[in-house]
């Protein structure tokens, strides 16, 4: 059976937190497959719109789907995985015992996916014998490919991915980049970030949002040529500027 | 599912020695301590009496109250004018005459440190009162003997003797040391809430701390139900929680050394008390479980919204134990409402229990376990991941 729908599909979505109108009718569309920005300033919506994505947030009004279906199902099935901003592990436990609790969550009992997905989790975080080691004991780069391998181990058919190289060296940076970079086309990536070069290098499409509009929708490369900048940066300035 | 995110916890709790330190040690250690300050009030400070004797002829009453209040384990000081003793006992001059005189009543002073040990006003008291009853017995000899007239003087100045007895409320007869069981429970539930106060932290630092790390949001967007989540959460807590009673308990039975210095002998505990304290710190690790749950799901998990969750708890359990104190459970009547209130119905059952009011104290247990159990259904309807994460 073929299925006709893209791997997100957000429509007039609206978000309110108190008097404050978080998210201001956004729609967008994400193809499976891609790697999908979505950049903005800060207090644009970006983390609250990866929230609803990942069914944590669930009181909304307008129409949200993950792969036809409605996000909070497609957690539940195990479609979905979510990595916030400054995420940590669980320091008491070792990387190996972070990676295994997770693997055990999605495998759900299947011994087999479990060590599959493990020993997925042990490449992408590429620790050494470091990951034996209780977390507590990590820098903040290697935390952070912990968490990223924690999330893309599990072979999820949507990733998320809150600001991945945020407060990151630059080796750790472009180690992280490449990991994501080698999941495209198997996973539906989404990623925020605050650094745009990066999002212009590793993303497929981007969304530029602000006061929790959508203002921009495209290639880099498209919205670059569009509003005649040398880069990304320069366009989300010239963009944010005039919205 | 469940069993992975247990098992997680179990880790994770296992490793952090000192909240395991900590929930374990001091319960094992506060009802001791407790006493230790007893024994400590009464075997290191034993109450001081001073004598000031005006009048050598006083000498045979000065020093039969002496003897009197050394054998009652108080401590005599006798015209010494640099202490201040709890209680001070001034023989007047003429004294003696005016006691050895059938016609004349000897008049002594007694004066009491404020603030100072009851004990020692109740040993001068019982030492005087032993000269009172020995001088009337000689005085109605010598009336009797004088007018001819044979009597018993004992009974001519003790005409009423009374004969104690215990009753329980529910009219069935007790024993002196069922009386003690009763004071026995009643400081037993002065500790019972804090055994259960880990709970409160580690549900509410449990959840707090997922929010901190930022897990929290990858575990809600996981397979894992808030549910699961929060169920996992409630179980690990409780399971301190009767860890941290078992190290009150076992500090129970340390207590029970210097049980007979607080009740006044030993309390006959018996293994349906033993139960029934048993019961009560579980029910009391439950109820504190459901409630914490249910006030986090409401009013949120931010760092202000757990010590306002503390604060709320732990004014409920002071009342409890402060209710322990005050309120006779087993004749409540019309202010029966009060057990509606948390953990003073887990009291009330373990204070009626001792009163053989076994019904009562059935129900009251049924009723903090059914509360809990309702409690826990509550949070279970009004959870999403929303308000676990934003509130």
């Amino acid at each position: 059976m073929i299925v006709d729908h893209p791997a997100v599909s957000v429509t007039a979505l609206y978000k309110s937190v108190g008097r404050k109108m978080i998210l201001n009718g956004l729609s967008f569309d994400v193809e499976e497959g891609e790697v999908f920005g979505i950049i903005g300033p800060n207090g644009a919506g970006k983390t609250t719109t990866l929230r609803v994505l990942s069914g944590i947030i669930t009181s909304y009004s307008g129409d949200v789907k993950v792969f036809g279906e409605s996000p909070r199902s497609a957690r539940m099935k195990g479609y979905i995985s979510y990595m916030p901003e400054d995420a940590f592990p669980y320091d008491r436990l070792t990387g190996i015992e972070n990676l295994e609790f997770y693997a055990r969550i999605y495998s759900r009992g299947d011994r087999k996916l479990e060590e599959t997905f493990l020993e997925r989790g042990v490449k992408i975080a590429s620790l050494g014998n470091r990951i034996y080691d209780r977390a507590m004991e990590y820098s903040r780069g290697m935390k952070r490919r912990l968490i990223i391998a924690r999330t893309l181990m599990v072979n999820p058919r949507l990733a998320i991915l809150d600001e991945p190289t945020s407060a990151l060296d630059v080796e750790s940076s472009v180690r992280i980049r490449e990991m994501i970079r080698s999941m495209k086309g198997n996973t539906t990536l989404i990623l925020s970030s605050h650094n745009l070069l990066e999002v212009e290098y590793m993303c497929d499409r981007v969304l530029m949002i602000n006061s929790g509009k959508g203002i921009k929708l495209g290639r880099p490369k498209e919205i670059i040529e569009e509003t005649g900048t040398r880069n990304l940066e320069e366009s989300f300035i010239k963009l944010v500027g005039e919205g | 599912m469940l069993y992975d995110l247990l098992r997680k916890e179990w880790i994770d709790l296992k490793r952090d020695k000192k909240i395991l330190l900590a929930s374990i040690l001091l319960p094992l250690f506060l009802l001791p301590l407790i006493g230790v300050i007893i024994y400590a009030s009464v075997a290191s400070q034993p109450p001081t009496v001073g004598i000031i004797n005006n009048d050598t002829s006083n000498n045979v009453y000065v020093n039969d109250l002496a003897s009197y209040v050394k054998s009652h384990g108080g401590v005599v000081y006798v015209n010494n004018f640099s202490i201040v003793p709890d209680v001070e006992i001034i023989f007047p001059p003429g004294f003696a005459n005016n006691i050895s005189n059938i016609d004349r009543i000897a008049v002594v002073r007694e004066v009491v440190l404020i603030s100072s040990q009851n004990n020692a006003q109740t040993i001068v008291n019982n030492g005087l009162y032993e000269i009172l009853y020995n001088t009337s017995i000689q005085r109605i000899s010598f009336l009797a003997n004088e007018s001819h007239v044979n009597v018993s003087p004992s009974a001519v100045r003790e005409p009423l003797e009374v004969e104690l007895g215990y009753i329980k409320p529910s009219k069935q007869a007790a024993s002196s040391s069922t009386d003690r069981l009763g004071q026995l429970a009643r400081v037993i539930s002065l500790i019972l809430f804090p055994a259960a106060t880990p709970v409160i932290f580690f549900l509410t630092d449990g959840v707090l701390g997922e929010k901190e790390r930022k897990t929290l949001e990858s575990l809600l967007a996981s397979p894992i139900s808030p549910f699961q989540f929060i169920s996992a959460k409630l179980i690990i807590s409780m399971a301190l929680g009767a860890i941290s009673s078992i190290g009150d308990l076992v500090g129970l039975v340390a207590f029970s050394v210097f049980a007979p210095f607080i009740v006044g002998g030993n309390a006959g505990v018996t293994l349906s008390f033993s139960l029934s304290v048993i019961v009560a710190y579980l029910l009391m690790v439950l109820l504190t479980a459901s409630i914490s749950l249910v006030l986090l799901i409401l009013i949120g998990g931010s760092q202000r919204n757990v010590q306002i969750i503390n604060f709320i708890i732990t004014g409920f359990g002071m009342l409890a134990s402060f209710s322990s104190l005050i309120l006779n459970f087993g004749s409540l009547g019309s202010l029966s409402f009060i057990l509606l209130i948390p953990y003073v119905q887990i009291v009330g059952g373990l204070l009626d229990g001792v009163f053989g009011l076994t019904l009562s104290m059935i129900s009251l247990y049924l009723g903090t376990f059914v509360a809990s159990l309702i409690l826990i259904l509550i949070s279970s309807k009004i959870l999403n991941p929303e308000r676990l994460l934003l509130k």
